[in-house]
């Protein structure tokens, strides 16, 4: 098997319309069923992360699909707290660990993107350049997964300053 | 109507107060999630009935040209033909919560039982006194990445680092996104 050594293995593409769309529907039908890690208190916070989560998955299908490789997903069981739904042949259920890196709040000691700064990362001496690959403790052991998919998403946070969606409060 | 969770079932009123493009997202009376797309002229109105529960609305459309004071609509629900609720929502009561402008790296993957083997190659790491920096942390095992850890996508600063435990290895232990297709 093939490991990681220059840039040019890594994936990088965008997120489309329906990515995003499906991703933010599954976030706001789900999130009051979800296990919330990070015990977020702001109910967008919360369902941006798990579209996030939905919106890479849809994303890596649509990459697979066109190597002619079907995965299967499955989003009916939304009540299910954090249920495998993304399953390929060859590697069983796969988690698809994203991290997200906000682009609309700058951090002037973190360097530019560099994708051959990941592929080379082989230290922890310095935070600019660690690129460690996260898998929650707790849901390493509460929720084992057949393969892991890691993947960095750049984009802005749920905190921008503009206005499209109402979502009820508990009272409604 | 009862619902599938033994409920009576809600309507979900919407008028609008100008011209308006709008999705409307709930439950209905069998739990499965409707996503309605609705055009609706100044005044007119659109009953959801037999709903379990009123998940969302989004706005379509230009946001910065609407007057953040002028209600757009108006918002009821019901149930046996009484009103629980029902209020005028303006630009304001919305919250953007879509991802824009987006970039996403795929770095690798690997089997559980390989995760299970690598990660014990890096000793325990957590953040510095300071939280500026990492620091090996001896005798923990097995191996962490512990809570307030910074690396490149959770820097140092204001509830900077990672936000819990995590097991971690590094991207050249991952096989190549080609192996996975």
């Amino acid at each position: 098997m093939d490991h990681v050594a220059t840039p040019e293995q890594l994936v990088a593409l965008e997120l489309n319309e329906d990515d995003v769309r499906g991703g933010i529907e599954y976030g706001i039908i789900s999130w009051g069923h979800t296990y919330d890690r990070m015990r977020w208190k702001n109910v967008p916070t919360s369902i941006n992360r798990i579209a996030v989560g939905r919106a890479a998955e849809s994303c890596l299908a649509r990459w697979l699909r066109n190597r002619n490789v079907i995965s299967e997903v499955d989003r009916t069981h939304f009540t299910q707290t954090d249920r495998s739904d993304f399953k390929l042949d060859q590697a069983g259920h796969v988690d698809v660990k994203t991290v997200h890196v906000y682009t609309n709040f700058v951090n002037p000691d973190r360097p530019a993107f560099d994708p051959a700064a990941v592929a080379h990362a082989e230290s922890w001496d310095n935070w600019r350049g660690f690129f460690p690959m996260l898998i929650p403790k707790d849901q390493w052991t509460r929720i084992p997964k057949d393969a892991y998919c890691f993947a960095i998403l750049f984009s802005n946070s749920p905190l921008r300053p503009r206005h499209l969606i109402f979502l009820p409060n508990p009272s409604f | 109507m009862l619902t599938a969770a033994g409920q009576s079932t809600i309507a979900i009123g919407i008028r609008a107060l100008c011209d308006l493009e709008l999705t409307l997202g709930r439950l209905d009376a069998e739990l499965v999630p409707q996503h309605e797309f609705l055009e609706l002229r100044d005044g007119e109105a659109y009953v959801a009935k037999d709903s379990h529960a009123f998940l969302y609305l989004r706005l379509h459309g230009p946001v910065e040209a609407r007057d953040q004071r002028k209600p757009l609509l108006r918002f009821s629900i019901h149930r046996d033909g009484a009103w629980l609720r029902h209020v005028n929502l303006s630009i304001i009561d919305f919250t953007d919560i879509w991802i824009y402008e987006n970039l996403i790296v795929f770095v690798g993957w690997l089997p559980r039982k390989d995760l299970a083997r690598v990660h014990l190659r890096y000793p325990s790491l957590g953040p510095s006194p300071s939280g500026a920096d990492l620091r090996e942390i001896e005798g923990n095992r097995p191996a962490l990445l512990l809570r307030g850890s910074p690396c490149y996508y959770f820097p140092p600063g204001l509830r900077g680092g990672t936000k819990g435990d995590n097991l971690f290895c590094l991207p050249g232990d991952l096989a190549t996104m080609r192996t996975l297709a």
